[in-house]
Order: C-alpha cells, then sequence, then structure tokens
C-alpha cells in the first residue's frame, strides 16, 4: 500500500511535485539486540506526521540504533536482531521489502558522505536507482534549492562533490534524500560536523522542510532541540522515558532523569 | 504468475543441469535442442504472466527467449564434429550445446527467483546470486577434482618404506676374486623411495629461509626507519621486481653459473661447492648440476620480497604514540628498533617466513633444470633434490635422459600428495597466525 | 651547545649492506644476461623476432613465444578475472551466513599451492575435458583424417586452452583475496549513503563500489598478469617446449604455442628440445628470451603504476 494521495504542494517556479502526504512512523514493543547485548528495551514510542521530533540522550543509550531501526539500516550490521513492531503509515516495515521501505524514508548522516561524482549526479543518484521517470534538470533544481545550495552551485552542477566545503557537502546529503520524495526524513546528528555558518543555513532548511516532511533528528545538542523540534523524546540507557512537546519537556520534565540531563547532571 | 515462475525456475534448472552434464560428457545429444525450446516457452509465459500480474515486465527477457530459440537451430544445423579454418582441433557439438545451454540458462533462472520472490528490489538483489555462484561452483568443482585425484592416486601407494628409503640407481664395477682371478663384476643397485626427494625439500626450505630471513628483515627495517623517500623506492621497486621476474630467469643465471664453474673452475673444490655431488655411474662420481647451498641462493632471492613486505608492514603496524612514548624517554632509534618493534612485528615475521617456506618447498621454477634425484643423500653440498623436481622427472624423464620415469613413474601422485600435504600444512599454520595477529589488534 | 656529530650506528650501516644485496642481485641478473646475450644480438640480428622458431633447423625466431605468452595470458584472465571478482563480491556486499569466512579460508588454503601441482593435473584435464570436447575423442584415425583435410591440423596433445584452464586455477586463489580487500576497503559510509536512498544492493554495487575500486582491482589484474606472464612449469607441462610457427589462425588456442617462459626452458636444458649441436646460440637467445620476459614485466608494472595513479584521480577525493 503506498500512500497515493499527494499533497497539493507545487513548487510555483518549477511545477515539480516535491513531496506526498508525509507519514507518521509509530514504535510499537521494539527491542534490539546486537548479539546478546540489548540495545533498546521495550520502547513504545509514536513520532507525529509532518513534526520535527529530537531524539536526545547521553551517549550510548542507543538513540542512533533506534533511528537506523527505522529505514532498516541497522540489518547490515552482523548479529542484529530486532523485536516488536514499527508501522510506517499503519504498515509494519519489518515485513516490507527494505528497498521500498527506503525510498520512503530518507537519512542524512552525521558525516557527509557524497558520491565520487559529480554534484549533478549526487542529487539525481537516488532517482535513477530507484527508475523513477521525472524530470531530471527540475529535480535536480528544485532539491538544490529546497536544500539552499542552488544559488551557490547552479552553475557548478558537474563539478565533482568533493570539491565543496564540508556544510555545502551535508546540504547535497539533504537534497540528494529529497530527491526520491521520501515520507519520512531521518537525521542522525547531521551539524555535527559543520561550523556555525552552516549550522545555521542548515537549521533554516529544516524549519523550511517542517509541515511536508515527517523528520526525526538525533542530536546531542540542547539549544538546538530547543530551537527545532516540535516534540522531544528522551533516551536513557536504551528506554523511553519521557516524550512530549519540546516547551514543556524543557521547561517542565516529569521525570527525575530528564531533569538531571537537561540541566547537566548526567551527560 | 506464482505457477508461472516455478515452472520457469525448474525448467531453467534442469537446463543449467543438463548445461553442466554436456560440460562433463559428450553423450547427452538429443537433449539440448527440445530442452532449449522448452526454455524458450517459459521464457514467453512468464513475460507474459508478468504483464498480467502488472509486475515490472522485462524485455530483456524476450531477447533470451529468441536466443533460445535460434540456437536452438543453430545446434539442429551442427555436424557432431565442428572443424575447419585451420583450427587446430575438432570442436565437439556438444561444446556449443553446453555453452548455449549455460549463457541462456543462468539468466533464466535469475528471472524465474526474481518473478518467484515478487519482482520487488531485494528479490532482484537475490535473483543475482545464480550469476555468481555458477562460475564459482565450477571453479571450485575444478579444485575438488584436483585434490580427490591427488589423494586417490598418491595416498594409497604412500607407505612407510617408500618414504625411508631414497631412490638408488647406481651401477659400479667392483673386483672380486674368482677361481684365483680377479673379475670386474657389475653390481646394480636399486631401490625405489621418496626418501631424498623429501628429505631435499625440508632442506630446500630450510637453507632459504636462513638466507633469506636477515636479508628480508634487514631490508624491512632500512626501508622503514633509514631510507630517504628516493631510497625507499628504489629498493622496493628492486625487492618487488625480484619477485615479479620469474623463476625461469633465475634459472638461466643458475645455469650460466654451472656452466662457468665447468669451464672455468674444473677440478678445483670450488666447482664441487657450486655443482654439488650427484652419483655414482661406472665407479666415478658424477657431480649433479647444483648444489642445495646455490639453489637455496637463488631461491631466496624470490622469498626476501615477502619477508622485507611483512617486516615492513610489522613495523608500521605499531601504534604511532607507542613509539613516541619510547622516544621521549630518551631511547636511541636502535634501542627502540631492537627492543620495541622487532619484538612486536615477530609474529608477522615468522607468518612471513612460514609462507616463504612454503614457497620453497613448492617451488620448482628455480631448479627443474639443474636439480637430480639426490641419490648420494641429502647435505648443503649434494645435488639439489626435491619432491618436485621428482614430479618434474616422471613426466619429463625420457628427455632427459634418466631412469627415474621407468621406475618411479608410478609414485608420480605420491609424491605429489605429499609435497601438497606439506604446502597446505604450512599455509594453514600461516593463515593461523594471521588470524592471531588480527585479533591482537582488535584487541590493542 | 655543541652540535654532536651523529656517526651512522652500526645497525644502520648493517641494514644498509643487507637492503643493498636484492638491488646488487638484479643488476647482476640483468648485467649477466645482457652479457650472455651479445652472442645471439650478433649472430641472428632482426631474425630473433621473425616468425619462425625451429631451433634443429637454426631459426631462433621469439614472436612465437611472445604471441603464445600473450594468448595464453587472455585466456588465463579471461577465466580468472570475473571468478576472482565475483567471488570477493559474494564474500562482501552479498555474503550470507556462513559463506564469507567459508570461502575466505578456501581461498587461503589454495593459495599456498605450488604451481607443479595444477601441473601434474595435465593429464587428468586433457582426457576429461580437452580430448573429449576439443580432440576427438573416439574417433578413428581414418575418420579423422577425412575429416581434417590437411594432416598438420590434427588435434594434439597440448594446447594454450588447457595451460590457460591451469594457469586460472593458479591465478584465482592469488587474485581473490586481493581483490577481496580492495572493495573491503571501501568505505563503508558510501555503501550506507547508497542504500539509504533506495538502490538495491545491485545497483550499489555497479555503480558505487565497482567504479571506486577500479584503481584496486586494476592493480591486482596486473599482479595476476605479471604472475601468469612469469609461470613457467604449468606451461611447459601443458604445452611443451617448442618448436612452433606462428597459429595459421592468429587465434588458435587449440594449437601448441609455447610461451616464452617455456621456451626459455627448453633452450636452456639440454634434451628438452632439439637444436643444432655446437652453436652457441641456444644459450644466447635463451638469454635473450629472458631480458624480453624481464623488458615485459617492467613494462607490466608500469602500467599497472600508470593505471592506478589515472584511477586514483578520477574517484578519490
Amino acid at each position: 500500500m503506498i500512500a497515493t494521495d499527494v499533497s497539493r504542494t507545487h513548487l510555483p517556479v518549477t511545477g515539480v511535485k516535491t513531496c506526498r502526504k508525509p507519514g507518521g512512523i509509530e514504535l510499537k514493543g521494539l527491542d534490539v539486540f546486537y548479539g546478546q547485548k540489548q540495545i533498546l528495551k521495550g520502547i513504545d514510542l509514536v513520532f507525529p506526521p509532518s513534526k520535527v521530533t529530537a531524539i536526545i540522550g547521553p551517549s550510548g543509550c542507543g538513540k542512533t540504533t533506534l533511528l537506523r531501526c527505522i529505514n532498516r539500516l541497522n540489518e547490515l550490521a552482523p548479529g542484529c536482531k530486532v523485536k516488536g513492531q514499527i508501522l510506517l503509515d499503519g504498515e509494519d516495515i519489518l515485513k516490507m521489502d527494505p528497498m521500498l521501505l527506503r525510498q520512503r524514508v530518507g537519512m542524512v548522516f552525521q558525516k557527509p558522505n557524497p558520491f565520487p561524482k559529480s554534484i549533478k549526479e549526487n542529487v539525481l543518484y537516488g532517482v535513477k536507482a530507484i527508475k523513477k521517470k521525472c524530470d531530471y534538470d527540475a529535480t535536480v533544481k528544485s532539491c538544490l534549492e529546497k536544500a539552499a545550495l542552488w544559488d551557490e552551485l547552479k552553475d557548478r552542477l558537474h563539478d565533482s562533490a568533493f570539491a565543496l566545503s564540508i556544510g555545502q557537502q551535508q546540504r547535497l546529503c539533504i537534497a540528494r534524500s529529497l530527491a526520491i520524495v521520501p515520507e519520512v526524513i531521518l537525521l542522525d546528528e547531521p551539524a555535527s560536523s559543520l561550523d556555525p555558518i552552516s549550522i545555521m543555513t542548515l537549521e533554516a532548511s529544516i524549519m523550511d522542510m517542517k509541515g511536508e516532511y515527517t523528520q526525526i533528528i538525533v542530536t546531542h545538542n540542547m539549544n538546538e532541540a530547543l530551537k527545532i523540534s516540535d516534540y522531544v523524546a528522551f533516551l536513557y540507557a536504551g528506554r523511553l522515558i519521557e516524550f512530549g512537546e519540546t516547551k514543556k519537556i524543557f521547561t517542565h520534565p516529569s521525570q527525575q532523569e530528564t531533569h538531571d540531563y537537561i540541566t547537566g547532571k548526567v551527560y | 504468475m506464482k505457477i508461472a515462475s516455478i515452472v520457469a525456475l525448474i525448467v531453467s534448472f534442469f537446463a543449467l543441469g543438463l548445461g553442466c552434464l554436456s560440460l562433463a560428457r559428450n553423450t547427452f545429444e538429443a537433449y539440448p535442442v527440445p530442452v532449449l525450446l522448452i526454455l524458450s516457452v517459459a521464457l514467453l509465459v512468464l513475460y507474459f504472466s508478468a504483464r498480467v500480474s502488472h509486475l515490472e515486465a522485462k524485455r530483456s527477457i524476450i531477447i533470451f527467449a529468441i536466443l533460445s530459440v535460434a540456437s536452438a537451430i543453430i545446434l539442429r544445423m551442427l555436424p557432431i564434429y565442428l572443424h575447419g579454418f585451420s583450427i587446430n582441433g575438432l570442436i565437439h557439438r556438444s561444446m556449443i550445446s553446453a555453452l548455449f545451454l549455460l549463457t541462456l540458462s543462468v539468466p533464466a533462472v535469475c528471472y524465474s527467483l526474481f518473478y518467484l520472490l515478487g519482482a520487488t528490489p531485494g528479490a532482484y538483489d537475490i535473483s543475482r546470486y545464480p550469476l555468481f555462484l555458477v562460475p564459482i561452483g565450477l571453479v571450485l568443482t575444478a579444485y575438488g577434482l584436483i585434490l580427490f585425484r591427488i589423494i586417490v592416486n598418491g595416498a594409497p601407494l604412500l607407505n612407510w618404506s617408500l618414504i625411508a628409503h631414497p631412490f638408488q640407481d647406481q651401477s659400479w664395477q667392483s673386483e672380486i676374486w674368482q677361481n684365483g682371478w680377479p673379475v670386474w663384476v657389475p653390481n646394480t643397485l636399486l631401490q625405489i623411495g621418496i626418501r631424498n626427494h623429501i628429505l631435499g625439500t625440508l632442506l630446500l626450505m630450510a637453507l632459504s629461509s636462513l638466507i633469506s630471513l636477515p636479508i628480508g628483515i634487514g631490508v624491512g627495517v632500512f626501508v622503514h626507519e633509514y631510507a630517504g623517500p628516493k631510497m625507499a623506492e628504489v629498493i622496493k621497486f628492486s625487492t618487488t621486481a625480484l619477485r615479479a621476474i620469474s623463476g625461469i630467469v633465475l634459472v638461466v643465471i643458475l645455469l650460466n653459473l654451472t656452466r662457468f664453474a665447468s669451464n672455468h673452475l674444473h677440478g678445483t673444490i670450488f666447482e664441487k661447492i657450486i655443482k654439488g655431488f650427484g652419483y655414482y655411474s661406472g665407479g666415478s662420481l658424477v657431480l649433479g648440476n647444483s648444489s642445495f647451498l646455490i639453489a637455496s641462493i637463488f631461491i631466496s632471492l624470490l622469498i626476501i620480497p615477502i619477508i622485507a613486505r611483512v617486516t615492513e608492514e610489522g613495523l608500521n603496524s605499531m601504534p604511532r604514540d607507542i613509539v613516541e612514548g619510547s622516544v621521549a624517554m630518551g631511547a636511541s632509534k636502535e634501542h627502540t628498533l631492537l627492543r620495541l618493534l622487532l619484538p612486536w612485528s615477530f609474529p608477522n615475521i615468522i607468518t612471513g617466513l612460514v609462507l616463504g617456506c612454503a614457497e620453497a618447498a613448492g617451488t620448482l621454477t628455480v631448479i627443474f633444470l639443474v636439480a637430480g634425484n639426490g641419490q648420494l643423500g641429502v647435505n648443503p653440498l649434494s645435488e639439489t633434490t626435491s619432491l618436485a623436481y621428482l614430479i618434474y622427472d616422471c613426466q619429463f624423464g625420457n628427455q632427459l635422459g634418466d631412469t627415474v620415469q621407468r621406475y618411479m613413474g608410478p609414485y608420480q601422485f605420491t609424491a605429489a600428495f605429499v609435497l601438497l600435504a606439506i604446502t597446505i600444512g604450512l599455509t594453514v599454520i600461516a593463515l593461523i597466525m594471521k588470524n592471531k595477529i588480527a585479533k591482537r589488534y582488535k584487541g590493542a | 651547545m655543541e652540535k654532536k656529530k651523529n656517526a651512522p650506528s652500526g645497525l644502520k650501516i648493517f641494514s644498509f649492506c643487507l637492503a643493498l644485496l636484492p638491488i646488487l642481485a638484479l643488476i647482476t641478473i640483468i648485467v649477466v644476461l645482457v652479457i650472455n646475450s651479445v652472442p645471439a644480438i650478433k649472430l641472428a640480428g632482426w631474425n630473433l623476432f621473425s616468425g619462425s622458431y625451429h631451433p634443429d633447423r637454426g631459426s631462433y625466431g621469439l614472436f612465437p613465444a611472445i604471441w603464445g605468452t600473450f594468448l595464453v595470458v587472455i585466456v588465463t584472465m579471461l577465466i580468472a578475472v570475473p571468478v576472482s571478482l565475483f567471488m570477493a563480491i559474494l564474500a562482501n556486499d552479498f555474503s550470507f551466513g556462513f559463506v564469507n569466512t567459508l570461502i575466505r579460508w578456501i581461498l587461503g588454503v589454495f593459495s599456498g599451492i605450488p604451481p607443479i601441482i595444477f601441473a601434474v593435473m595435465t593429464p587428468v584435464f586433457f582426457n576429461i575435458f580437452i580430448w573429449p570436447k576439443f580432440a576427438g575423442q573416439g574417433v578413428p584415425e581414418s575418420a579423422l583424417l577425412k575429416m581434417v583435410n590437411n594432416y598438420d591440423v590434427l588435434p594434439l596433445y597440448g594446447s594454450v586452452l588447457l595451460g590457460g584452464i591451469l594457469l586460472s586455477l593458479l591465478v584465482i586463489p592469488f587474485m581473490a583475496p586481493l581483490i577481496d580487500d580492495v572493495i573491503h576497503s571501501i568505505p563503508h559510509s558510501l555503501k550506507e549513503a547508497s542504500l539509504a536512498l533506495g538502490a538495491n544492493r545491485w545497483h550499489t554495487l555497479t555503480h558505487v563500489t565497482l567504479p571506486s575500486s577500479l584503481a584496486g582491482l586494476a592493480n591486482v589484474i596486473m599482479l595476476g598478469i605479471l604472475t601468469a606472464v612469469g609461470e613457467a612449469i604449468i606451461v611447459s607441462f601443458a604445452i611443451g617446449f617448442g618448436p612452433t610457427n606462428l597459429p595459421s589462425p592468429l587465434f588458435d588456442i587449440l594449437e601448441r604455442i609455447a610461451p616464452l617462459t617455456s621456451t626459455i626452458a627448453g633452450l636452456s636444458a639440454n634434451g628438452l628440445v632439439r637444436f643444432e649441436s655446437g652453436s652457441p646460440l641456444p644459450h644466447a637467445v635463451s638469454s635473450f628470451a629472458a631480458l624480453l620476459l624481464i623488458l615485459s614485466a617492467f613494462v607490466i608494472m608500469g602500467i599497472a603504476a600508470y593505471l592506478q595513479r589515472k584511477f586514483k584521480n578520477r574517484f578519490n577525493p
């Protein structure tokens, strides 16, 4: 069952449909094991559609594992076992074909990893891989615009992607994952290798994409979580401690561990 | 859809099996043509049921179906043996049919798997496996055949007396008293055994390791520690070049040395050292063509690059901070080298040594024109001999003018078996050591 | 503070002397070969490159030998490169369960097998594969002669095809682990990025992994070619030592065209090949052929270095 109603958002400039109805993710009783070690214990969580949810928590508590479960990249690691249910728009993704899943759930990694190809080929990689028929040039333009790169790169589309700065590379990775028109975008600490100006541009892009995509971002930076997210989930030692709206979590956390983490007593 | 893909899968597996059988035997003459026709029908059925079920129907299936029909037609028109165009052979028709069957059935298996599993991208990946597995399977069968033949032909003939006795084929005249008169009586000694060959192999291993170990470690240490970039380039290039130029070049030089010794050093002790003691024929000592000493020097030229490379890898693998810690304490470069880096690289060096020994045991290229059969015992100054040489001699003995082929012919595979056991044993030891080294880094 | 003069330590001098030995050995080899091949160049001149190699008649054209090496290497690489590539891909990107470690162990064990073992299987492979399929097994002599008009083109015992097959069995366990290392060293993040975009593993393989590993692949293939060119034992058993002319269809791999290495062996030993007695040419020509071999090895190493530079610039940051 593929979401068949496409959102009526058309960008006036290029007339290219850029998104579909963003889906909601629901985790039910999720347990993740790497070999004998249990990383995530009984997570029950609902990520609201079209909103930005931030996952925060100390190092090693399983945030990245949780994120990688949603597009099933954790299956690449040997010895990984996933129990429970993960639903995308009501469908259990653990029973889906992983490639079809990843056409609906995009990911931006911690360290930018552009392919050793030209900028244009990088953006079109996913589109060509899933053999989607569309206007290539228009797609490139709209995706780079969304990632705030079009003005800088419109004359350099055939340059190698490695010639860009780290901030530009990260935004190229975002543009690349937008080209396949996903419903959900996962961001794994996207700002951790960037300088402050690039971080600002990145956060602006994320705010722009609100409403069109469901975004789940893992971050260490609490200011960032406060600034850009609508909802926050706090993870500690593999368990979900608290989940709620950002303002409420940061001002009146209901659990003691959340309070300790936010005020800096635990890291 | 499922039924169509299962039927297509069965038909293409059958075609694959028939292709392999045709590769092995000439007798399945009647089957390829009908099987190819059925295959093309199955492919067409697959294509149309994919269209009907609204799955992604690949156009190339039709191309394969057409190719399959065309090859059936071609096969019908061919005579049993193809010849002509001055090609030096008669190609049997089953070779062509095996070729057609294999190249057409593998894609057919892939396509039917793809549709059987639902035509998703994940199914596409799984359907690529037959493409990989068929060539690998053919090659592994060839390896299995080699091991099987050597073990089956060689192992039953292996007994203790074979190992314990050296090969002897000597004749001499001795003087005995008969009726008061001295009479020259011919004596022969004929013995079948491979003891000296085994000992020769071991001696070659030992001598070449002895020579190449210090040189290899010296090269590795010098390149790692002391050499400037240009010098390091030159040394690295010449060490790899020694390995790149094959053993056959070394044997030409070795022959030059032997000839030089025969012509210019005739009668001296040097000639004996270089040429080695051979065997007695008609009462006089015949010198061999090369002694173990000289042969090991040449073989070690092949092993030095291995040891140099593993020494350098071992020295490089020491974590930088530990080396800096030692230097910061005021230790001299030599001290760091001898006490810290070399002991750390010992496992690497020993692994390289074991690999080099396996190489030396099996090397025939350097000695096959100068070796003999070791009838006078095995010591560094006697004639070079080795198990590998025995195998070679059993094959080409007639042309070399000696009698080994007549007496030791049946034992060719036994010698191969013993050699295989030695080299595989050494390689397995080296592999286990490599694993242990890798674990050491993981822990560190 | 006065600068203390650092005398080179004993270890440095010692290792320097040891390190010089390979260089000296290489130079000595080349010098000896050059000196020995002077009679060949003087006496035979350009005939050394003619197409007819009949030592018993005095013609020492080496072109058939060079062509033989070329054909054997092509047959070997056509079999060995795809199989090694598939093995490496199976062990890395397409692995399932235990296949990974199994393939690595099998390759490890077989990499140590000396070439003589493969060579001794020549009659077995001939009887199983070449004779039934390519040499008219079971066809009586009269029928054979009727089928084949020219007596010179009757099927023979050895052929380039047989040598190529056995040589590829030698080269595969050598190349496959190296290709495995090359593919293993592609950064995991690239593969993950490709998979995260919805591409399947095959697309990742052909569009990301293989283009990025071209430099390493070129290097490994050149190493394989180097091994195949220098291999003397297997081709001696499977093809023989000569004498030959150039084959009439040039690409006839069912002929016995002795490659350079077994030609050298034939010329160097008494009895393997008949040549006119008393002539200094055989040894001189074998030295010359050995020089050709060294030259070709250097050329191959040079091509490998060039290809590595070219591919590295295209694909790596």
